[in-house]
């Protein structure tokens, strides 16, 4: 069990934080093990992230960027099963909160992944957003109405309240 | 150096900045030393992947070196990655520690 969770870090983080997960191990149980290396590939992914240059980071913000893009494109009519109040007067409102609301998590989120470089984000950022347009406008839409129709409803709950 | 950080300081705090400078400048420290000390001290389990980005940055800013150790059987022959304090950051650990004395100073911790 612990060669297979160690197994798990080789080549994505130094060889020295290998080292001392499998010193420390020793009076450790797999628990606290496969906590520490979830945590540690974290890191690692944080740290290759950082030190990427500005190409690899911009892509790798895209790519990250994009994963939510691409599900939400596989699992749109379902998706839109759950958008609650879509005939609301308020809905085009809320979507395009919720565009920007989800928009501003994901970029703040990345941004925090890359060290804090926000040129990087931000070019990360606006090339995903910039396929995605292009290529398939109704992911956008469909995110975004995931988004706002989930404001609407949290909004109705608080008058009702 | 380490009794007259802790006169000023008052207090062993192990998560401070200052504690961690000292912990690397008085011997060859590496990932699990210190980590050890710092649950030691404070209760909490910090993960190496936490204290080897601290460590990394103070070496970005020219404050700590590291070296690569001896590789040991206990670690299934992996290296250690042993760390010290420059000149420079020892400088900043003394401003740190007078800071802190600074801040404590005239602090009453009466019936609140």
């Amino acid at each position: 069990m612990r060669g297979l969770l160690l197994g798990v870090l080789a080549g994505w983080v130094p060889e020295h934080w290998i080292g001392d997960l499998e010193e420390e191990a020793d009076g450790e149980g797999d628990w606290w093990l496969a906590r520490h290396v979830l945590v540690a590939v974290f890191y690692g992914t944080r740290m290759r992230l950082v030190n990427a240059n500005l190409l690899e980071s911009s892509a790798a913000a895209s790519l990250l960027l994009g994963l939510p893009l691409v599900a939400a494109l596989v699992l749109r009519r379902h998706i839109l099963t759950l958008v609650p109040f879509r005939e609301s007067a308020a809905y085009s409102l809320a979507a395009v909160s919720g565009l920007f609301v989800l928009t501003a998590l994901l970029a703040l989120l990345l941004t925090w992944a890359l060290g804090r470089r926000w040129m990087v984000a931000a070019l990360g950022t606006g090339v995903t957003a910039g396929i995605v347009l292009l290529l398939e406008a109704p992911v956008v839409l469909s995110v975004a109405a995931f988004a706002g129709g989930l404001l609407a409803m949290i909004r109705r709950r608080g008058e009702r309240a | 150096m380490y009794m007259k950080c802790q006169r000023v300081m008052q207090s062993e705090d192990s998560s401070s900045w200052c504690y961690w400078r000292w912990r690397i400048w008085e011997e060859d420290a590496y990932g699990v030393s210190i980590r050890k000390e710092i649950a030691a001290r404070t209760g909490r389990d910090v993960n190496i992947g936490a204290v080897y980005a601290t460590l990394d940055r103070l070496e970005g800013k020219g404050m700590a070196v590291s070296m690569i150790g001896e590789p040991t059987a206990e670690r299934g022959g992996r290296a250690k990655r042993l760390f010290r304090l420059t000149g420079e950051g020892r400088a900043a650990l003394e401003e740190s520690c007078r800071a802190v004395a600074g801040m404590m100073k005239g602090l009453s911790w009466g019936d609140a």
